[in-house]
């Protein structure tokens, strides 16, 4: 049994081996990216909505909002990065009902790279609003002293979110594995179910948490008067 | 648990992909869209908010002109009752002169109509009186009376001035008539032929004549001058003397 999708290799090209994360990953990407395309292609700008343009708002509306209450900030800069995290883990949980579909979040590398992202993300956001010695000087607060916790901090809630994202889901995928050998049929579809709600709350989790970090390292020195990196 | 370290390259690669296309094909759109509506909708609400103000000033401007017309109304009712009485004063004071006037004018059409009456009334009652005594003496004439009225013209022909009995007795030389009511009887007209001779010292040869119609009396003609005694110029001048008694004009309103 493989309980992570890197496992299962389509092509092998040597250094390049093609596997099922990757394959469902640019599946997923392409629906997201058709679905996006296609709802967008006759936006209204009057009071008359399409309902997938309602959804759409809504959900970018939303995702807003939800920056805005957590930042404090002006939600604009990070809405690309924050929403599209979201949106494909959301949509790899919730594919996840597809039989046969291995959702890409399952697999550690996926996990790890898009925590790499948030960890890449943290200082390039931080970077631009304070600049290099602003944001550097962020990992010596509250006293120089603080700098290697600082560091060791940052590189273990990157792991954390790593790996949180990947037990959820990774485990799920398993225990309904494991239960569909042993149980009824009903049992293993109402773990399915409570599956997906779990993968959607990871996804809300795992923005929130790169919302948090980055407005972190955002955030106006007058309104973090004592700032210091976050920890997860 | 293991890390692919090419897969990890890989999706991030991949995760940058989908940023990218969710970015083009769907935040922008959507935010673009949204942008665009709000803007719509916050030009709508100025213009709205706009409109307000226009109406609110246009209400303010409309109650100040109601008011303003309702202080003139009140300005204009009062100055109108005011030029109304005075004009109700003028009018009744005209009409009450008017009245005055007519009343004046026709109480004395009034007093000036029985004058009028009465004076008709008496002149009628003299008229009347006069032509009863003028038939009373033209029913009561005969010649005898008429021999007297010839003794009358005798005397009164007497009684000129010699200056006016001389052009007399110019005139009737050439033509002399003696005119009667009544037929004079011949002793008569010798008798009044004598009297004119002598009076008139001239030869006078009187053409006498008698007319039915001829008031009583008897009258000397000649072609310039004419000398008469008849009943009737003893009642014209009765008749005068009575007129002269009548007042003109009363002065009695009652």
């Amino acid at each position: 049994m493989n309980i992570s999708p890197d496992q299962t290799i389509l092509f092998d090209l040597g250094v390049v081996k093609i596997n099922a994360t990757l394959a469902y990953t640019w599946l997923t990407i392409a629906l997201l990216a058709g679905l996006a395309r296609w709802a967008t292609r006759n936006l209204s700008t009057t009071g008359e909505l399409s309902p997938w343009q309602n959804l759409l708002e809504v959900l970018v509306e939303g995702v807003q909002n939800q920056i805005q209450d957590i930042a404090r900030q002006d939600p604009g800069p990070f809405l690309p990065f924050i929403a599209t995290l979201f949106l494909f883990i959301a949509a790899c949980t919730l594919l996840a009902i597809v039989p046969g579909y291995e959702p890409p979040t399952g697999s550690l590398s996926t996990t790890t790279a898009l925590a790499l992202g948030v960890f890449c993300a943290v200082p390039f956001y931080g970077v631009r609003r304070h600049g290099w010695r602003g944001f550097l000087h962020l990992y010596l607060e509250p006293t120089p002293l603080m700098l290697p916790l600082n560091i060791i901090g940052e590189l273990a809630r990157t792991v954390a979110l790593a790996v949180r994202l990947y037990g959820n889901v990774m485990s799920g995928a398993v225990v309904g594995a494991i239960l569909l050998l042993i149980t009824p049929l009903a049992f293993p579809a109402l773990m399915h179910a409570l599956e997906l709600l779990t993968g959607l709350i990871q996804a809300y989790i795992f923005a929130v948490l790169a919302t948090v970090f980055i407005a972190a390292a955002t955030a106006a020195q007058d309104q973090t008067a004592n700032p210091s990196p976050p920890r997860a | 648990m293991k890390l692919d370290w090419f897969t990890v390259a890989a999706q991030i690669g991949n995760f940058l992909l989908l940023l990218w296309l969710l970015k083009r094909f769907l935040y922008r759109p959507i935010l673009a869209a949204m942008a665009a509506r709000q803007q719509r909708i916050a030009a709508a609400l100025a213009e709205a908010q706009l409109k307000a103000a226009e109406a609110e000033a246009l209400q303010r401007d409309y109650l100040m002109r109601q008011q303003e017309l309702a202080t003139h109304r009140e300005t204009e009712l009062a100055r109108a009752r005011e030029e109304i009485a005075a004009q109700r004063q003028l009018w009744l004071t005209q009409a009450r002169a008017e009245v005055d006037e007519a009343r004046e004018r026709w109480w004395a059409e009034l007093v000036r109509e029985q004058q009028d009456q009465r004076q008709t009334l008496q002149r009628e009652a003299s008229q009347r009186l006069l032509a009863l005594a003028r038939r009373a003496l033209r029913d009561l004439g005969d010649a005898e009376l008429e021999a007297h009225i010839a003794s009358a013209l005798l005397a009164r022909l007497q009684e000129l001035d010699g200056e006016t009995r001389q052009a007399l007795a110019q005139a009737a030389r050439e033509s002399c008539a003696i005119r009667t009511a009544f037929p004079l009887p011949e002793s008569q007209q010798q008798t009044l032929t004598a009297g004119l001779r002598q009076l008139l010292n001239a030869d006078l040869q009187p053409d006498f004549r008698s007319d039915p119609a001829a008031p009583l009396g008897i009258t000397l003609e000649t072609p310039s001058q004419r000398l008469a005694w008849t009943l009737d110029s003893y009642l014209d001048g009765f008749a005068a003397e009575l007129q002269a008694l009548i007042p003109p004009g009363g002065n009695n309103h009652s």
